[in-house]
């Protein structure tokens, strides 16, 4: 029986719903430095650690017999793919967040239908693109583009996006991100979700009967302060701003290190009082904070002009969108990662040439290849004719994947020392990345933004030496 | 090892691409003879020409093929498209100035793709359609409904039934009951997939309409006086259905004159969010071969020049499989 728990935001609350049924999952509060645990009680359970929204696909497809996740994950996955594999058994009582689409309090709106007169094209920016898409043809909006994210949706409204569908863990989210809810998509809690094959076939009882919320599931409504000030709209000066995106995550520490290097000052980047929007002493540019792998798509969107993400993702970008008009002005180098392909230690390729001598011979399984790169991953498979392969998008941990669940992992690394602790051997390189300052195509060159956008890219030079 | 085809995708055989061919030369031929222009529309197209309310209802839009272009970068779709009336629709309000008559008669031979979720039925279909653009005259929906039973009969079919319903009645009904727009929207969308029982289930106090439901949903006519009927009945109490009701029986008296047979049947109203008037279903024996309507509204709603329209498909895939073992 394989069982799929949660890393993250309800590991904590699953770990102890796990130790007060007496499952006795060793290692998963945090302990063990693995993704694969076995329990105590249960000696044929096999447990496995994912990222949160990659249980539902991996119950759905019948990898695991039962998951524990958000409600919010396994709604995201049926918005597109409405799969009669994927049951839900029940609510849990911990992880309620609330999915609304929402906008700035900026913006001046106050329903949804007034967005819908308002924009010609409304910008929805998600993490839920699936929800987000299901909710905008249910409001029958005329015209709409769904921008997935990998997070930090709150920090696109109003500049960058006219609504984002976003998940609040609190009624004062929003307040606190400068949001006006304006409509509900899902209530979610934590849930049990199983394969419903694998659960018209085996007896999974006993384990079910230790997945217990320990209180019923509370039902209260959420109270939501209504309110939409009226701010003024930015003046011509702001909006002629040079719009520079940072990263947040571990890239952001080595980034605000570059800046410093440069001469840069920044207020609110980088450490304990790191916000969304942090000042910058170049004049004419603003700044914002978000993830480095949503930035060639947001710089291609206009919604920036410069940012600083990695070539990994930018790679990635260009693959899926060959004539995007982003483009690399500058290697920073730091952040520097390889990106590899990756098998277990038995895998029969030692090197690319095997894997496609072994595609030749037609030796090779359908092959099963994860990847957070999921572009990369796709043009990987084609250059390498590997007929009759799945790429398998996952959202981090996705060492964890193989043998099980993947044959192939695409892959960054620093060192290498993560694969070869989970046993993983290097096939081939496919990227040496490191960061780099992107930009719309032309910004140095033509349009009102080119002179301060050149000072931009002469400041960070410096941080070169 | 066999290579598998595509779920719901279907190959046709040397021996079902002859039939395929006839039913193509028996559609051209009859539409050349009465002065329609072949165009033809490119498989993909934004959706959002289709997302708009008024086009397609947001259970066909669930079935799609979207995905995003390679240049697709600003999160917009591109869509195989589902329907082939919408993209006529585009074509003539991107080109209207470009002809000459302000009655415009246009054919097509095209596939529309929708997702079946069993893989067992058709994802792929051809269709044979005609769109009538420019006037709102009853005259103008009698021409297309004489068209395809002509283009049936030339194929040898004399079992040709016509089902006759309108969508100014059955919006009128869902209007009146008083619902949320999320329900009547809701509602909408299961009477266009076929499920005209939906109506019947709603609860509402209003006798008149009670009866009226009642009336639409189980009765049914095939001359002008029984829409007559209907209208002593409902026509004072509720005078919202007069419009429709008119036309409707405007309809049925050219039918008449032109000794045209149909079947009044609201029940059958079937079909696109788009239409505005009458419904029209075309019938070989018991099997469904075509549809179509008037949609006055579809052109200014996808950008074009406020002008009526109404049109009618015919289903290619279903008449060569009743051309297999059916009449020569």
């Amino acid at each position: 029986m394989r069982l799929a728990l949660p890393k993250g935001r309800l590991q904590q609350d699953t770990a102890s719903l796990l130790e007060r049924g007496g499952v006795g999952v060793e290692g998963y509060d945090g302990s063990a430095r693995t993704y694969r645990l076995t329990s105590s009680a249960f000696p044929d359970l096999k447990c496995r650690i994912f990222q949160e929204r990659d249980i539902p696909v991996q119950v759905a497809i019948g990898n695991y017999n039962l998951g524990v996740c958000g409600r919010d994950w396994v709604e995201e996955l049926m918005a597109r793919y409405p799969s009669e594999d994927l049951m839900v058994l029940r609510d849990l009582d911990y992880g309620r967040c609330e999915l609304y689409a929402a906008a700035s309090s900026r913006a001046s709106v106050s329903s949804v239908g007034e967005i819908n007169r308002k924009f010609d094209r409304v910008r929805i920016v998600s993490e839920y693109p699936n929800l987000a898409e299901a909710f905008a043809m249910k409001q029958r909006f005329k015209r709409f583009s769904i921008l997935p994210i990998c997070g930090a949706g709150e920090a696109y409204p109003p500049e960058s996006a006219d609504l984002a569908v976003i998940a609040a863990t609190s009624p004062d989210y929003f307040d606190r991100h400068d949001l006006v809810p304006l409509e509900r998509i899902v209530t979610s809690r934590a849930c049990v979700i199983a394969n419903r094959r694998g659960l018209s076939q085996s007896d999974h009882s006993r384990l079910l009967t230790c997945l217990q919320p320990a209180d019923p599931c509370p039902a209260e409504e959420w109270i939501l302060p209504v309110r939409h000030r009226r701010v003024k709209q930015g003046s011509a000066k702001q909006k002629e701003a040079v719009r520079l995106a940072l990263p947040d995550g571990h890239l952001s520490i080595t980034c605000a290190g570059f800046l410093d290097r440069a001469g840069v000052k920044l207020d609110g980047y980088g450490g304990r009082d790191a916000t969304r929007r942090p000042t910058i002493d170049i004049p004419g540019t603003s700044v914002k904070v978000i993830r480095p792998q949503d930035m060639p798509l947001q710089v291609a969107n206009d919604s920036f002009d410069l940012a600083i993400t990695g070539e990994d993702w930018l790679l990635d970008h260009l693959y899926r969108f060959p004539t995007s008009p982003v483009e690399k002005i500058l290697t920073l180098g730091f952040g520097a990662v390889r990106l590899v392909v990756v098998g277990s230690a038995d895998f029969p390729a030692k090197c690319a040439g095997d894997l496609r001598e072994l595609a030749r011979k037609g030796t090779l399984p359908l092959l099963r290849v994860a990847s957070e790169y999921v572009n990369i991953a796709d043009r990987y498979v084609l250059d390498n004719h590997l007929a009759r392969c799945k790429i398998i998008p996952t959202w981090g941990a996705s060492e964890a994947f193989i043998p099980d669940d993947a044959d192939l992992l695409i892959e960054n690394t620093e060192t290498g020392e993560t694969l070869k602790r989970h046993n993983l051997k290097i096939i081939d390189t496919i990227l040496q990345s490191s960061a780099c300052l992107i930009g719309r195509r032309g910004i140095l060159s033509h349009g009102t933004k080119k002179r301060v956008a050149g000072q931009v890219v002469e400041i960070l030079k410096q941080g070169l030496q | 090892m066999k290579p598998d085809r595509c779920k719901g995708m279907r190959d046709l055989l040397p021996e079902d691409m002859a039939k395929f061919r006839r039913v193509e030369r028996a559609f051209l031929d009859c539409t050349a003879r009465c002065g329609y222009s072949e165009v033809r529309t490119p498989t993909l197209e934004y959706l959002h020409l289709f997302t708009a309310t008024g086009t397609l209802t947001s259970a066909m839009l669930r079935r799609v093929y979207s995905f995003l272009d390679w240049d697709g970068w600003s999160g917009e779709r591109v869509v195989l498209r589902p329907d082939g009336t919408i993209p006529i629709a585009r074509l003539y309000a991107e080109n209207c100035e470009t002809f000459s008559s302000d009655i415009c008669r246009l054919c097509y031979v095209g596939n529309t793709f929708t997702f079946e979720e069993s893989g067992r039925d058709r994802r792929e279909r051809w269709q044979c359609g005609v769109e009538l653009i420019g006037t709102s005259q009853p005259s103008a929906d009698v021409e297309l409904m004489r068209l395809a039973t002509e283009i049936l009969a030339s194929l040898g079919f004399d079992a040709i039934d016509m089902k006759l319903s309108h969508a100014g009645l059955i919006k009128t009904v869902i209007g009146e009951l008083g619902l949320g727009a999320d329900e009547q929207a809701h509602i909408l969308d299961q009477v266009l997939e076929g499920n005209i029982k939906a109506l019947g289930e709603v609860q509402t106090r209003d006798a008149n309409l009670k009866r009226a439901i009642s009336l639409l949903l189980d009765v049914r006519g095939d001359s002008p006086g029984f829409l007559e009927n209907f209208r002593a009945l409902l026509g004072k109490s509720l005078p919202k259905f007069e419009p429709s009701l008119n036309d409707l029986a405007a309809i049925a008296r050219l039918l008449g004159k032109a000794e045209c047979p149909y079947h009044i049947d609201i029940a059958s109203g079937r079909g696109f969010e788009y239409y505005t008037g009458v419904m029209l279903q075309f019938y070989v024996g018991k099997k469904w071969v075509g549809g179509g309507g008037r949609y006055d509204d579809l052109i200014s709603l996808v950008g074009g020049p406020d002008t009526p329209a109404s049109g009618f498909a015919l289903y290619v895939d279903k008449l060569v499989d009743l051309l297999r073992g059916g009449p020569r």
